[in-house]
């Protein structure tokens, strides 16, 4: 390719668009490219946020990075090594049961009752910034001590200091079970984002929860580990594995974030995918548009590329002048575009709340000049009500590959969409074109 | 010395069953720096046999040898490379692009060949003084009348210093004053740049003014 003969060329052709019809169906091109990677980094984004919401809460809260369960009677001493390691951040014991609910009313819910240590704020400090405590104070320190949820609170009719009745199955289910039942003390109530642990979830101390639950013998011992990065598991399973100088598996079982949320998290990176590749459908829209334009674009230049190719230049050099030109479209209309959606992402709250401002205007002038239709008792227009979702405000995020794959589908569709429209510049014959008689 | 040598060459194209043999086993030799006129009635084959000199078409048969070797047969990267390096092309129509200045479209062929902007911008320069055209560098090819665009086309067929120019009719789309402008122009720096000359036309004062006249006629040459 002759690199300076295709950019002194192409640029011109671009440049003398502005100039010809062939303006308006750049821009449209142009338009076409920005609004995919707008859309498509604009829905990323916010679909981001809720996701890494749910998945942050669930592994911050609730599942951790590696869970290790070890083996009846082995104490948790045998694990202290850990924490000096550098790739963990922190490791904390817990127990886990089921319990039935009920406050002073006649209503109940089934919940989990987590066991954890009661220095837990201060060993993990992503639980205690995941949490966002409503009411009370979180201390697990008194005996039968209990933070709920703020739904599961609200489902019971309970507040800070009052009773919570706990019902649970003790025993061994090889021998004899027997329900046991147990008054709590609220001491908080936490509110997590995440609407199943604001209801399902309540946390006690390692010694209340082993008290209540195994009551005639040593609970099982299952350690939560946070790593400083959740992506390289391999790595901290290895170093975990020298650290115990044992092969993983042996006396005790390491499971990993990604294996004991697999549905759930398959489930979101499905929705994901289906979502991409829906809205991605607008860049073969795209493509088709710009195939069509440059297209005729060879088509109005055909004595001209007959003409460059009489005097020496080869038809592939010919054709990327006619690729550069769909590049150029890409790169414009995927970096407007870009510009765009990382706008709309960062400033998602913001829009929605003009967009509603707009919206009960037109609703109040409506009101005012129908009064006799209007119906009584309509409430504000609100995208996100939060009667209906379970949101303070729409989170958004936007990944550097995503952002960086969303850029190269636009410039790819153009570039791709301007290679085939000029695939007709090997077949011209400078001969046929060059006639004047 | 012989700058291309036509051996035997034959062109025959068809038209569904029909075939029409436009040159018969044709022999041309065009000596360095010597300007050969070829004249020919409408549809006689002068265009071309100037198209398959130029690599443009493909002959049905015989050799046509540049610098000692022969361009029939060779893949189009090749031909590509041979109009390029070593041919200069003028047409009865300028065909300059549009969208350049009077000064790019000379410059375009040096660009083909790698040469850098500011290379080629001094060369084309130096080609446009001679055409008489330097001043108006700067113009689109719409804002010149038609005999300056064809001298442009004169200008630009020199830009790579090619060993053989052809020219197809380059006057026979000018009015008399302006064709008799480019003649002298074309004719000058042929002369001034020692350039061998294969020109096809109709205008008889312009065949009068190369070293060889040669009338094609039923697909073979005649001497005149």
């Amino acid at each position: 390719m002759k690199l300076k003969f295709v950019l002194f060329v192409g640029l011109r052709y671009f440049k003398a668009k502005r100039k010809s019809s062939g303006l308006a169906s750049s821009l449209l091109s142009m338009i076409g490219v920005g609004v995919g990677v707008m859309v498509l980094t604009a829905v990323l984004g916010v679909m981001n946020g809720f996701q890494l919401g749910f998945i942050e809460s669930i592994l911050e809260i609730s599942s951790y990075h590696l869970q290790i369960t070890a083996g009846q009677g082995v104490k948790e001493e045998r694990f202290a090594e850990l924490e000096n390691l550098r790739a963990i951040q922190s490791v904390v014991s817990f127990t886990e049961s089921q319990a039935i609910a009920e406050g002073k009313y006649v209503r109940q819910r089934g919940c989990r009752v987590r066991g954890l240590p009661v220095d837990i704020l201060k060993r993990d400090p992503g639980f205690r910034n995941s949490l966002e405590i409503t009411a009370g104070v979180f201390d697990l320190s008194p005996a039968n001590s209990i933070v709920i949820g703020v739904e599961l609170a609200r489902h019971l009719g309970l507040a800070v200091g009052e009773e919570i009745v706990l019902t649970a199955l003790a025993g061994d289910s090889l021998g004899k079970l027997a329900p046991i039942k147990e008054s709590f003390t609220i001491s908080a109530l936490f509110r997590s984002g995440y609407y199943e642990y604001d209801l399902g979830l309540a946390f006690v101390s390692n010694a209340t929860a082993a008290n209540y639950f195994w009551p005639e013998k040593e609970p099982p011992l299952t350690l939560g580990i946070k790593l400083e990065n959740r992506f390289q598991l391999k790595e901290a399973e290895e170093k975990i594995a020298a650290a115990l100088r044992e092969a993983p598996g042996s006396g005790y079982r390491l499971v990993a974030w990604r294996d004991y949320n697999r549905a759930f998290f398959s489930a979101l990176r499905m929705e994901k995918i289906i979502m991409m590749l829906l809205i991605g459908l607008i860049f073969i829209v795209v493509g088709f548009n710009i195939y069509h334009t440059l297209k005729r674009t060879v088509r109005e230049r055909y004595e001209e590329i007959a003409l460059l190719k009489a005097i020496g230049a080869p038809g592939s050099t010919i054709q990327y002048i006619f690729i550069l030109d769909g590049f150029l479209i890409g790169c414009l209309g995927a970096g407007v575009g870009m510009a765009m959606g990382l706008l709309i992402t960062g400033n998602i709250n913001e829009i929605f709340a003009i967009v509603e401002t707009l919206i009960n205007l037109l609703f109040g002038v409506m009101e005012v000049l129908f009064a006799t239709l209007s119906a009584p008792g309509m409430g504000e227009f609100s995208i996100f009500s939060p009667a209906y979702f379970y949101l303070i405000e729409v989170p958004s995020k936007v990944l550097l590959p995503e952002a960086l794959l969303i850029l190269l589908l636009g410039l790819l569709s153009a570039t791709m969409a301007a290679f085939f429209a000029s695939q007709r510049v090997a077949e011209i014959k400078p001969a046929q074109i060059l006639q004047y008689e | 010395m012989n700058i291309i040598e036509v051996v035997s060459l034959s062109k025959t194209f068809r038209t569904g069953t029909e075939e029409v043999e436009v040159l018969q086993g044709l022999n041309l030799t065009l000596e360095e720096g010597e300007s050969t006129v070829i004249t020919g009635e409408s549809g006689s084959g002068k265009t071309t046999l100037l198209n398959l000199i130029g690599g443009l078409d493909m002959a049905t048969s015989g050799n046509i040898i540049f610098a000692g070797s022969d361009i029939v047969g060779k893949s189009e990267a090749e031909l590509t490379r041979y109009r390029s390096s070593s041919l200069g092309f003028i047409f009865q129509f300028h065909y300059l692009l549009k969208d350049f200045t009077a000064l790019e479209n000379v410059m375009l062929p040096a660009l083909i060949e790698g040469l850098s902007l500011k290379e080629a911008g001094n060369k084309a320069e130096g080609l446009l003084d001679r055409v008489g055209l330097l001043k108006r560098k700067t113009h689109y090819p719409v804002e010149l009348s038609g005999g300056e665009r064809q001298r442009i086309a004169v200008a630009r067929s020199l830009m790579n210093d090619p060993g053989l120019i052809l020219a197809d009719e380059p006057t026979g789309n000018l009015d008399e004053k302006n064709s008799d402008q480019v003649k002298k122009i074309l004719f000058d720096l042929v002369c001034e740049y020692k350039k061998t000359m294969l020109l096809v036309t109709h205008d008889k004062t312009l065949a009068a003014r190369g070293d060889y006249h040669f009338c094609l006629e039923h697909g073979r040459l005649k001497r005149k």
